[in-house]
């Protein structure tokens, strides 16, 4: 029930009642409410659930933990 | 696909692995809290892979799960009344109320229909002005929004045929009532991520500070767990008891303060029957009055003080396997008397319990 998946917003309806787009899971479109991330623009990665966009995914904030990784990726390689 | 590939990347794992095992010097209980952690790991056989040392227990993150059978019978009984439809996710039709369950009162005549999101059951209400639409509201602070933001619609628009049997859920208190029962295992937990895009951190800070215990708000990938489990075994290895942020693409500290407002506009706080665990006080949350004209339980009250005292399965072991004491093969009616297809307990059938896993991704025992 707190599944959520990211897909990409491709274009933001400002027609209807409530804040709607058209967000890509890999190619499968789907209309989703952004009133909980109503700053989001075209491209931008969002988690989806239950119809609705609850955060925008960053990449910078993502990439803030990759460092450690990274550092543990290293040490893997002969 | 973005965002998703990268987290289930083999070689970010075993390098993960290696980091763990060159971590960990002593045994460890970590308990992941949400019912989508634990699918991930039963899938991705993260239990074989990880170290002897650590101990993963399943927690009780699964809202089917939770949600009491004297809830179901209500929704049973509603949509069996003329000229009403109960909504529901999918996950809810198959789950044993004390006699029935929703699929077996949609193939009874019953009017159930199955929704993606509560948005289709608002459009449903719509579309037909001349039935009542009851949406079976389950679900932890995750989906607590997507509820609120529909009644608050409908009562824009006065859209008076639409209306709520609630059955949400908050997780901080029932990781309060885990760590106050006397058997506790856990050394640490991964919180569960997407409650926390809504939520936040500052509600986990005092409990891991009460109870000196790490909390790290983990994702759903198999990267995601496994590095959530490494910032644990790097706290309980150095003697620390922090709230951290394993899923900080997704997760910030105060989280989605539209949504947690329109949470409180809506919902207030009230105590809450968990199936298979009992009353958790403050752990639930419930229209406020000025919704009472969209609240099923206000509007259907004479249909629903008939109703009998709702019983679960006595076979069933759910309220133990909620609360990591046992594991879902440790139950004598796993797979046998319980399937997917014929569950006992709601655990089997939702696509976050812990024994639809077992049962699903398990082929060697665990």
């Amino acid at each position: 029930m707190c599944l959520a998946l990211p897909g990409e917003l491709i274009d933001i309806d400002r027609g209807e009642a409530l804040h709607v787009g058209r967000v890509s899971f890999a190619g499968t479109l789907k209309r989703v409410c952004l009133a909980y991330t109503p700053e989001a623009v075209p491209g931008d990665y969002l988690l989806v659930h239950a119809g609705f966009s609850i955060s925008i995914v960053s990449q910078r904030r993502a990439d803030a933990i990759v460092v450690d990784l990274n550092t543990a990726l290293k040490s893997d390689l002969p | 696909m973005r965002h998703v590939d990268e987290y289930r990347d083999p070689a970010r794992i075993k390098a993960l692995i290696a980091e763990i095992s060159e971590t960990v010097s002593r045994p460890w209980t970590i308990m992941e809290v949400c019912g989508g952690q634990t699918h991930t790991i039963m899938k991705y056989g993260l239990k074989q892979i990880l170290p002897k040392e650590i101990t993963l227990l399943h927690g009780p993150g699964c809202p089917v799960c939770v949600t009491p059978p004297a809830l179901i019978d209500q929704a049973i009984a509603l949509c069996q009344q003329p000229n009403v439809t109960v909504c529901t996710f999918g996950d809810m039709l198959r789950v044993p109320g004390t006699e029935s369950s929703l699929a077996l009162a949609k193939a009874r005549g019953g009017d159930v229909r199955i929704v993606y999101s509560p948005l289709d059951a608002l459009a449903l209400a719509q579309a037909e002005p001349k039935r009542v639409i009851v949406f079976f509201a389950i679900g932890f602070e995750t989906t607590a929004p997507t509820t609120a933001l529909t009644v608050y619609q409908a009562k824009q628009a006065g859209l008076n045929n639409f209306t709520l049997l609630v059955s949400h859920v908050r997780v901080p208190p029932a990781l309060t009532a885990l760590l106050n029962s006397s058997d506790a295992e856990m050394d640490a937990f991964l919180g569960a991520g997407h409650v926390c895009t809504v939520m936040g951190l500052e509600e986990y800070e005092p409990i891991c500070a009460h109870y000196r215990i790490p909390i790290i708000v983990t994702g759903f990938e198999p990267a995601d767990i496994l590095e959530g489990v490494l910032m644990c075994v790097q706290q309980l290895e150095t003697q620390r008891s922090n709230l951290e942020n394993q899923y900080r693409r997704a997760v910030t500290w105060s989280g989605n303060q539209a949504a947690r407002s329109m949470i409180t506009n809506v919902f207030e706080i009230s105590d809450q029957e968990w199936r298979g665990i009992g009353l958790i006080e403050q752990s639930g949350l419930r229209l406020r009055p000025e919704y009472a004209g969209h609240d099923a339980s206000v509007r259907f009250a004479n249909t629903l003080q008939d109703q009998p005292t709702a019983i679960a399965s006595n076979e069933c072991i759910s309220g133990e396997v909620l609360r990591g004491r046992k594991k879902p093969a440790e139950c004598p009616a796993f797979g046998t008397r319980c399937t997917p297809s014929r569950p006992l307990g709601a655990p089997m059938v939702s696509s976050e319990g812990a024994c639809a896993a077992y049962h699903r991704y398990a082929a060697v025992p665990v």
